[in-house]
């Protein structure tokens, strides 16, 4: 049966390392997944996810309880922040995309190559687009949309009340909208879902 | 409902939390406006096309560099004692011990500066005010002088610790006309360059220690040795402290 996170949190608190090695693999890929969406580069991501684990457990002896994964989420979030605000609006590059598709493994052996290449095609436009929105703005989109957190949850990583979080949430969707609208215009003015669901021989410029 | 509002209604109403009320007054709004509607389209669109990008497995030797790291850490902070801290705090405690005796051997040098000790050249103006019994006085100091004592160093010093303010200008006191000139030069750039009695400061603490040198440049001297000592103590824990990084660090 697995063990809570609160009471592994305590183990650890404890001196238990184990609980909180348990602990480092359970989280680990979402603090990466979001740290890779929040900064765009994977060597970034890791090293964020590192800087992560380690300041929380040279804090750790400050945990007094609640949810752990609010009380992990804030120190990431922090992380990320910093990182991205260090960080000029760097683009990923084409050569960089296809390195994490290789490093990962994403590619699904069954799927139409037009439908992969689509779907790269157009990772590639929303990641770029959303590496240029503001950090303040990108976590919660990213906390949201990336690692599905529960409205609440993202209201107490963040430290602003749930109201001001729907505030947020709408001005990062439009700033979002607002630098989607290039690229949509040049594909004739489709929407995302039509995109993904067209197949190449309906994109001339392919 | 303006376009603005609707959008909001929008953006909460795909993370489902639009109540029943707000979610009819927004239909009514987009039944009748094109580009809410669009724009509604767009956010849902938007949403779908951020949780479907595919998420990353993390590497497997995560763990590993972490433990590896975490163990560095604490080796290092084993080797570091708690000495500093104290020197520190030793340190803070003289320096606070030293300006306390500094404030207090400073009142005791102060005494003698109520008393207005005139400068030099102070006194030689009303010297000069009152020139005609003062020759006549300088002579027979002198000649007493000569008479008691042989050394002129101390005879020197004994003017310059008079009060021009305690002497008017106009009836200078009689005790202060024996006092004895010192050097025969001195009263020439007076003469020159005369001042007015009314802007003398009444607080020279230059000519304090003048005026009474022995005692109060000893106490000086021991306030600043102290002041001096504690900045040293406090340099040298900062140097150890410094030091105990670096060797830490290599």
């Amino acid at each position: 049966m697995q063990l809570p996170d609160e009471e592994l949190a305590q183990r650890w608190k404890s001196g238990d390392l184990s609980a909180f090695e348990t602990l480092f693999h359970r989280y680990e890929r979402r603090v990466l997944n979001v740290a890779l969406r929040m900064i765009g580069s994977l060597d970034d991501a890791e090293d964020v996810k590192q800087e992560t684990f380690f300041r929380a457990h040279k804090s750790i002896s400050g945990f007094r309880g609640g949810k752990f994964s609010t009380w992990l989420f804030k120190i990431a979030a922090n992380q990320c922040l910093d990182r991205a605000r260090r960080k000029s609006s760097k683009t990923a590059s084409i050569d960089e995309l296809v390195e994490q598709s290789d490093w990962q493994g994403m590619e699904d052996e069954q799927a139409d190559p037009v439908t992969i290449l689509i779907r790269n095609e157009f990772s590639n436009q929303v990641r770029k687009v959303l590496e240029t929105i503001p950090p303040h703005y990108r976590i919660i989109l990213v906390l949201k949309h990336i690692d599905g957190m529960p409205y609440e949850q993202i209201a107490s990583v963040v430290g602003c009340s749930v109201r001001s979080l729907g505030v947020r949430l709408y001005r990062a969707r439009e700033i979002f909208r607002e630098r989607m609208r290039p690229f949509l215009d040049q594909n004739g003015g489709i929407t995302l879902d039509e995109m993904q669901q067209r197949k190449i021989s309906d994109f001339p410029a392919l | 409902m303006k376009c603005n509002s609707a959008r909001y209604l929008i953006s909460l109403l795909s993370d489902g939390r639009l109540d029943d009320g707000r979610q009819k007054k927004l239909e009514t709004h987009l039944m009748h406006c094109s580009e809410c509607r669009n724009a509604a389209r767009q956010i849902e669109e938007l949403a779908v096309s951020l949780e479907s990008m595919e998420a990353i497995e993390p590497r497997e030797s995560g763990w590993e560099r972490l433990a590896a790291r975490i163990q560095a850490d604490e080796q290092k902070h084993a080797h570091r004692s708690p000495v500093p801290v104290f020197a520190y705090g030793f340190a803070l405690i003289i320096v606070i011990t030293v300006i306390a005796l500094a404030v207090l051997t400073g009142r005791d040098n102060k005494k003698p500066e109520m008393v207005h000790q005139p400068k030099p050249s102070q006194v030689q103006i009303v010297e000069q005010d009152n020139k005609q019994s003062d020759s006549e006085m300088q002579v027979a100091a002198q000649k007493e002088s000569k008479q008691e004592s042989p050394a002129p160093a101390p005879v020197i010093e004994q003017p310059k610790m008079r009060k021009p303010e305690i002497m008017p200008k106009t009836a200078p006191k009689k005790h202060y006309r024996p006092t004895p000139k010192p050097k025969a030069p001195e009263p020439e750039p007076v003469k020159e360059e005369p001042e007015p009695v009314e802007e003398i400061p009444t607080v020279d603490t230059d000519y304090v220690a003048q005026a009474e040198p022995v005692p109060s440049q000893e106490i000086t001297y021991q306030a600043d040795q102290l002041i001096a000592l504690g900045m040293s103590v406090l340099v040298e824990a900062s140097l150890t402290d410094d030091l105990r990084e670096r060797g830490d660090e290599l």
